[in-house]
């Protein structure tokens, strides 16, 4: 490997160290628990998020709410519903209410909120059903998931481009070698 | 006519990563394979006991985030920058070994299931099932299988002499040979002449130190694959099991330009001649259209597909939807773009063979995209979701321990944005493109010399137009699979 080769290497291993090491600051990538097996009332919750901000009115605040009986894994009744209502922090803000909507049951529920800038949400979960009613709190830091702008994109592709080109010489040349 | 590439044929010219001072003596002690196996067996125990007895939710259990997100990054990460390390390091032959010191198997592989046939029917069949049950989903559903695997391998093995289970039926065994084929690293002989006046050929039928009539104290290649005409990673899964059998040294891991044996169109040992396999020409196929459709299948517009789909067919059951959909992306889809390919090919370069013997020799010119559609796909979970190891390694202390030895879950810890990872994802998919049309162009060089540009141009036209159908399915939304909030 040559020196420039190397020096490349090593500054993209950098820099995918130095991102890892920022996103792991915050939140990024999958879901995370901001609630995890909490026994309340007749239930066991678990309430994981995904919480993306949106400039375009899409809606991208994701979270998943999961309730057992308490003390097992058995499915609550059928009628049990689940809503949130977040509540901008700083700075304060009008609250936003969901109910969720059910996945394979009504142990597994979804509901999706449109998060419209950066910054603390208060979380307010309330249950509701045969077992009986109950509220959990909790919060989350909402951030963007951005894709590079496209001239940014352009530039990080080139290396790639540049690579894909060093490796179709390679090949060529160790045709006539 | 040009000369044929060059790969192994010759004697020798590269690195030999062997000779290295630490990497060398570590790669050829003896137990080196043994002590990777155990590493990894002890992770597939984990992965086993965790999705069993661990939280339901894939993101929380160690069998889905470890499998689904960690080994298949892993894996590509490990197979571009080295070579075929999942299989040295595969616990299966590990348990394997074990076992066969109880029953040695007498019976050879039988000739009418010689090839890839089977191996690409499981491999579709994976394909299709982790796209019908949600696999990544499932924790129980993934440590069963893991279990399956062994089962499968161990019933295979007892049953078959050599290395039955790879060569002929391990999905993940032919996705890593082909993917090999663009690694940086191959199993090669030191110097020709030494093979040329060598009378024992210990690096496939075993090394016997005290001659013919004395037992095998090492075995050679499980598969078959005599180290001289040997010409690329093609069924080999580095085991190095020829490097210790070799009485004369003459095994190199040597480094050589990836992806140039994908050209090469020379008769090779246990393989043949690419042009002339069927079975790795669907292989090809699979691998390549497999990787479109398993992106495809992880972002939203799929489900509007398939609700489409389930209107028009008056209600069908996901199932056959989905077949529908497979069917379109990895039967016509090649059909009509490598076909195509082969045709005009066949025209405009005056070609006499049959589009078929054209798509059986240019086909391998896709393997490097595939790779790279592969890579854009398993990085995009791996970046986004490297640390997640951590909370779920704490978690699952937690579960099994009752205390937490580790600390309280650190579940922040994800990875990568994923919309930082995209132009990775981007730039992989540009890199293989480019690696692509460089094979098809390598093979044009060799088949038409006259009239090269023009007889890879038709391929260059197919490699793009997979390019831009996976471009466009990175740039849709993707539905949070992988996540699994299943039960
Ligand atoms: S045993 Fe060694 S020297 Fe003999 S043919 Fe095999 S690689 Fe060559
Ligand atoms: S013994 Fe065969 S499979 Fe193993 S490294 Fe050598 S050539 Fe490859």
């Amino acid at each position: 490997m040559s020196v420039w080769m190397r020096r490349l290497v090593v500054a993209g291993a950098v820099t995918l160290a130095l991102g890892m090491a920022r996103a792991a600051e915050a939140h990024s990538g999958p879901p995370y628990p901001i609630i995890s097996n909490q026994a309340i009332g007749n239930y066991s919750v678990s309430v994981w998020t995904d919480p993306d901000t949106t400039d375009d009115g899409t809606k991208a605040g994701r979270f998943w709410v999961t309730m057992y009986r308490k003390g097992g894994e058995d499915v609550v009744p059928a009628e049990t519903t689940s809503a949130l209502t977040l509540t901008p922090t700083d700075p304060p803000g009008a609250a936003l209410t969901e109910r969720s909507s059910l996945l394979q049951d009504a142990s597994h529920q979804y509901a999706v909120l449109l998060l419209d800038h950066e910054g603390p949400y208060h979380v307010h979960v309330a249950i509701a059903g045969p077992l009986g009613p109950v509220t959990l709190e909790s919060d989350v830091q909402a951030t963007y998931d951005l894709r590079p702008a496209r001239w940014l994109m352009a530039l990080y592709i080139l290396p790639f481009a540049l690579a894909g080109f060093l490796w179709v010489k390679l090949l060529l040349r160790r045709r006539r070698s | 006519m040009t000369t044929p590439p060059s790969t192994s044929h010759g004697t020798f010219q590269g690195t030999d990563v062997l000779r290295w001072p630490v990497v060398g003596l570590l790669l050829r002690w003896r137990h080196f394979r043994t002590a990777l196996q155990l590493v990894l067996l002890a992770v597939a125990v984990v992965i086993v006991v965790h999705g069993f007895i661990g939280p339901e939710i894939a993101s929380a259990n160690l069998a889905t985030v470890l499998t689904w997100v960690h080994y298949r990054g892993l894996l590509v990460v490990a197979l571009l920058a080295a070579g075929n390390l999942f299989c040295t390091g595969c616990p299966i032959i590990r348990v394997r070994d074990w076992a066969r010191r109880l029953h040695v198997p007498t019976r050879h592989w039988p000739k009418r299931l010689g090839g890839k046939w089977i191996a690409i029917v499981l491999f579709a069949a994976v394909l299709f099932t982790y796209e019908l049950f949600d696999l990544w989903s499932l924790p129980r559903g993934t440590a069963y299988l893991v279990i399956a695997y062994f089962v499968v391998a161990m019933g295979v093995d007892l049953l078959f002499t050599g290395a039955s289970f790879c060569k002929h039926v391990c999905p993940i065994g032919q996705f890593n040979f082909l993917t090999s084929t663009v690694s940086p690293l191959e199993v090669q002989v030191r110097s020709a002449d030494t093979c040329r006046s060598c009378h024992t050929a210990d690096c496939v039928s075993g090394h016997r130190p005290g001659g013919r009539s004395t037992p095998i104290v090492q075995r050679g290649c499980e598969l078959g694959l005599f180290l001289p005409a040997k010409v690329g990673n093609l069924d080999c899964t580095f085991c190095l099991d020829c490097v210790q059998a070799c009485p004369h040294d003459n095994v190199a891991l040597g480094t050589r330009a990836p992806g140039v044996e994908l050209a090469d169109a020379n008769r090779r040992s246990a393989i043949g001649r690419l042009a002339d396999r069927p079975d790795l020409v669907v292989l090809v196929l699979l691998f390549v259209f497999g990787a479109v459709m398993n992106a495809f299948g992880m972002i939203t517009p799929v489900y509007r597909v398939e609700q489409w789909l389930t209107t028009m067919t008056g209600g069908a059951p996901e199932a056959v939807v989905l077949g529908i959909l497979f069917v379109a992306v990895i039967v016509i889809a090649p059909i009509v773009v490598v076909g195509g390919a082969a045709v005009a090919t066949r025209i405009v370069s005056a070609d006499a063979r049959s589009p078929w013997r054209i798509t059986a020799r240019y086909v391998y010119a896709l393997v490097p995209l595939g790779v790279c559609l592969w890579t854009a796909h398993y990085a995009f979970h791996l970046l986004t979701g490297a640390l997640t190891v951590v909370p779920v390694t704490q978690s699952a202390v937690i579960d099994l321990m009752g205390w937490p030895m580790f600390g309280e879950p650190l579940w922040r810890w994800a990875g990568m944005r994923p919309g930082k990872v995209f132009p990775i994802q981007l730039g992989f998919a540009i890199f293989g493109a480019v690696g692509s049309i460089g094979v098809a162009h390598l093979i044009s060089l060799h088949d038409h010399p006259k009239r090269a540009v023009r007889a890879t141009m038709p391929w260059a036209i197919a490699i793009a137009i997979i390019t831009v159908a996976a471009i466009w399915v990175l740039f849709q939304p993707m539905e949070m699979r992988g996540v699994g909030f299943g039960g």
